[in-house]
């Protein structure tokens, strides 16, 4: 019982929040307020027993939620303070999107024959079962994937870069230190 | 009541006070910190850290006018005093702790202070684009709302053609494009005249995108016309050579003690700050002369020093016009030259003594710091202006300069 | 007693615990400031309650049009942050919750400081006050993913992410013989997160104080006072996971931990006095280039030795 009222208000709490992403004044606000609904999320995980994926859920999305202030001043200067703002647009599509999906997946969620649980939980891993679940035989394709995933972030950034080595470093790669804005800490 | 008066004694044993060196008056200021020191007070580092303004000098009319704003600025309980010579400066410690501990008077200051910030447009001496208010703006920090693109590509459901919105009175800022080829909202930021560290009464306005200062100007407050200050070091046109020395290591000393506390060595910072008090309040130039080398030593051998402030090219590479003291170009050579140069003038007993050259400040070469400040950071900025060593009291009687 | 009555005393002790501990850090800087200004330490030692009386005292104040909500939000954090970690760490037999995976819970907390010093900065509607909440977040991305594999690296030792486990494994050999980088990198990361010492460009005087700018009175009080408490869960923590936690001759673990925190938190306190501040900027550079790959090495030898010991 006690369990069922604190998922309902964890449930409650995240989407509660994620609409304030969308009413709040200003973009602070709007980030956290999501953080917010992120983390009840997570602490809904805990419930499940799920210690280390909800842990790293908490700390992941508050990290993000900390890193997209960084985003929010690089591509959007700085944001409004406080001022009744606009966070949609597109809001016909987007609506029309939302709805669906939201169906799509709450209809699973209820209407999927889920399989009653064979034998007891036992002392067994949830973690590791977990993984093994979702990812079983996969799980060398797993590992490949995550330093490709990385190395395309990477290379995006790489040639995103509107300056490349040879503006940095002279037309022989022959400077010394190179021609940064703002200078490294190991002039590199 | 017994407890509070025992809990505002023991509050006032560790008084954080806010030091306003009016150009001209540095000895007094020098003065001020030692006495600090002496009885565990400490320098604040912003006015809401302040439970004392205390302005050494008679500060002139725009700098008299940062001081009100600074004062409306202090939370309360607050202590408001001048000095003016370094006789003053012990006497008037006492009375400040007096009027700290003084409950009536400081209920009355609370209750008849106004809760509501004040724009103060009308009287701004400032002339700055946005109002001014009674908790939100002042000569260290400039609030700017956080604001938004007035041309976002986002759907904005108020109409274009309204007023500018300004939420609390303030409009918001405009954006330009930044180094990066991105755009970023421009922020007008006044550095000065009353930072930590910072020389007297200079101004500098930028304009910062981010960290980073792309348009600057700068400006002077001066201290009020026809009062004397006492310079850096004292003034009086003889002075024997035993002066000569313990001005230029006072100076060189002042000038070692901004660049550690800016490049965050609180500690070295502390030591240069002893080295100076005990030179000016007549220790032995040679008892002073092993520590002086100490801590030369000490900054030599800091490697964490050296790398924070590679790179801070402390002066025009064009050596047409020196506007600060020093030969090196980079901040740390300047700062190990001025720390060599302090302890040779120590230990020298010569008769003779030659003083070094430190540059004659202008007002004109006020701009050239404009253009060595454009482009940097607001950290190296601060260290670039410290490690120019700059002598403001010798502007002091040329008047404000407005930027 | 029994255990369960043990633990729940625990849950009242360890903040009053958290908080003395924190106070002689402080205590401890203010006597070496004190020393170093030429007065008595002992009036320096004194320092830190005086400021708590005077912060008590001061009006609080606020900025036009700050974000008030935010603002108040992330000065209260730091302390609340600082007492959520303390819950993994075992003091003796005591820990209030010794959770599977108490080392994930104490690194996603202090990745709540960077949230909580953001909204600091950006809360105060002050120039200064975002540029030091900036400087946090550049420093903080440059030390994390060292800090994390730092925290792994014990992990790994243990075969184990509970806290209690790690302690247990190092009956035989603390583990800080043999995985000094990750012991010296975890100490760096704590003074990091707390903004201290030559980590505190957040708050240096470079800009008025940063995020400390426009804060009086009690919200004052907290930032500072979180800033200590950060520093002393993470000696506690570092002895836990390094330092053998309780292990010691003849005396109970609890006295031992306790001495071994206190010892490692004057460590940080003393040593962070000789060192000039480190710029964010300067940081990322030698953080990612040099820093990373040097932890990665020690965590790959600490891998290998556990793989081959079987």
């Amino acid at each position: 019982m006690l369990s069922i009222i604190i998922f309902s208000a964890l449930a409650i709490v995240a989407v509660v929040s994620g609409i304030a992403v969308f009413r709040v004044d200003s973009m602070a606000r709007a980030t956290y307020a999501l953080a917010v609904s992120f983390v009840a999320v997570g602490v809904m995980l805990l419930m499940f027993d799920l210690d280390y994926i909800g842990v790293i859920t908490i700390l992941m999305m508050v990290m993000e939620m900390a890193i997209m202030a960084i985003y929010m001043i690089m591509f959007m200067g700085m944001n409004p303070a406080l001022m009744p703002m606009s966070m949609v647009h597109n809001n016909r599509w987007s609506a029309i999107l939302a709805t669906g999906t939201f169906l799509l997946l709450a209809g699973g969620a209820v209407l999927v024959p889920w399989p009653a649980r064979s034998g007891s939980v036992g002392t067994e891993d949830l973690t590791m079962a977990l993984g093994e679940a979702l990812m079983g035989s996969k799980m060398l394709v797993m590992l490949t994937v995550s330093p490709i995933l990385f190395a395309t972030i990477v290379a995006a950034l790489v040639l995103a870069n509107p300056r490349g080595r040879y503006d940095r470093w002279g037309d022989n790669l022959q400077r010394a230190t190179p021609d940064d804005p703002q200078q490294g800490g190991l002039g590199k | 009541m017994g407890l509070r008066e025992s809990a505002a004694r023991r509050a006032v044993q560790v008084t954080h006070v806010l030091v306003v060196e009016v150009p001209g008056w540095g000895l007094t200021r020098m003065r001020v910190e030692s006495e600090l020191a002496r009885r565990g007070w400490t320098l604040a580092t912003s006015p809401a850290d302040a439970d004392v303004l205390l302005v050494c000098g008679s500060p002139g009319q725009q700098l008299d006018a940062a001081c009100s704003q600074l004062w409306s600025q202090l939370p309360g309980p607050r202590a408001r005093a001048s000095v003016v010579s370094a006789d003053d400066v012990v006497p008037t410690f006492t009375r400040l702790t007096a009027e700290l501990l003084d409950e009536a008077a400081q209920q009355l200051d609370a209750n008849t202070r106004s809760r509501e910030p004040v724009s103060a447009s009308g009287d701004s001496v400032m002339a700055q684009p946005v109002a001014h208010s009674e908790h939100g703006s002042d000569e260290h920090a400039m609030p700017m709302d956080m604001p938004t693109h007035e041309s976002m590509d986002m759907d904005m459901d108020m109409d274009m053609d309204m007023d500018m919105p300004m939420p609390g009175g303030i409009p918001l800022a405009s954006g330009g494009p930044d180094r990066d080829g991105l755009e970023m909202d421009v922020l007008h930021v006044p550095l000065g005249p009353v930072l930590p560290n910072w020389p007297a009464g200079l101004v500098v306005r930028c304009a910062l995108q981010g960290d980073v200062i792309v348009h600057a100007e700068v400006g002077f407050m001066s201290a009020a016309a026809g009062s004397l200050g006492v310079g850096l070091a004292g003034a009086g046109s003889f002075r024997s050579v035993e002066d000569e020395r313990r001005r230029a290591v006072i100076r060189l000393s002042d000038a070692a003690v901004n660049v550690l506390a800016l490049s965050g060595w609180s500690s070295a910072a502390g030591r240069a700050r002893r080295i100076r008090d005990d030179v000016a309040s007549g220790t032995a130039l040679i008892d002073v002369a092993t520590r002086i080398e100490s801590l030369a030593a000490r900054v030599k051998r800091s490697l964490l020093l050296r790398w924070g402030l590679k790179g801070i090219v402390a002066d025009a590479a064009s050596g047409a016009q020196r506007i600060g003291y020093g030969e090196a170009q980079s901040a740390h050579a300047r700062l190990v030259e001025w720390l060599d140069e302090a302890g040779r003038s120590a230990r020298d007993t010569a008769h003779s003594y030659d003083p070094p050259d430190f540059p004659e400040l202008e007002p004109k070469s006020l701009q050239l710091i404009a253009g060595l400040v454009t482009g940097t950071d607001v950290a190296s900025a601060r260290l670039i202006i410290a490690s120019l060593a700059l002598d403001t009291s010798l502007l002091a009687a040329s008047g404000d300069v407005h930027s | 007693m029994t255990g369960e009555g043990m633990n729940q005393a625990w849950v009242l002790l360890a903040p009053v615990l958290l908080g003395a501990i924190a106070l002689a850090g402080a205590a401890l800087n203010g006597a070496l400031a004190a020393r170093a200004e030429g007065r008595p330490a002992l009036s320096g030692s004194a320092r830190p309650m005086l400021e708590v009386v005077r912060l008590m005292r001061q009006r609080r104040r606020v900025t036009v049009a700050a974000d008030r909500l935010l603002w108040r939000i992330g000065g209260m954090a730091l302390l609340v942050i600082a007492l959520l970690k303390t819950a993994v760490i075992p003091f003796g037999p005591w820990i209030l919750a010794d959770i599977p995976v108490g080392l994930v819970w104490f690194n996603a907390m202090d990745v709540m400081v960077w949230a909580a010093i953001w909204l600091m900065g950006w809360g105060a509607n002050s120039a200064h006050a975002l540029a030091g909440g900036y400087r946090f977040l550049a420093q903080a991305a440059s030390y994390e993913l060292p800090l994390m594999f730092a925290l792994v690296t014990p992990a790994v030792a243990a075969q184990s992410l509970r806290v209690s486990e790690i302690v247990d494994a190092q009956q035989s050999l603390w583990f800080v013989v043999w995985m000094p980088v990750a012991f010296l990198v975890f100490c760096a990361s704590v003074l990091a997160f707390s903004a201290w010492g030559p980590f505190a460009t957040a708050a240096s005087g470079d800009i008025a104080g940063g995020i400390l700018t426009e804060v009086s009175g009690v919200d004052r009080l907290l930032i500072l006072a979180g800033r200590y408490a950060l520093l002393a869960t993470g000696a506690a923590f570092a002895v836990a996971l390094f330092l053998g936690g309780g292990a010691g001759p003849l005396l109970p673990e609890w006295f031992w931990t306790l001495v071994k925190t206190l010892a490692v938190l004057a460590v940080f306190i003393v040593v962070s006095r000789r060192f000039s501040g480190v710029r964010p900027d300067r940081l990322a550079e030698v953080a990612w280039v040099i820093g990373l790959p040097i932890m990665l090495l020690q965590t790959l030898v600490v891998s290998i030795i556990v793989a081959v010991r079987g």
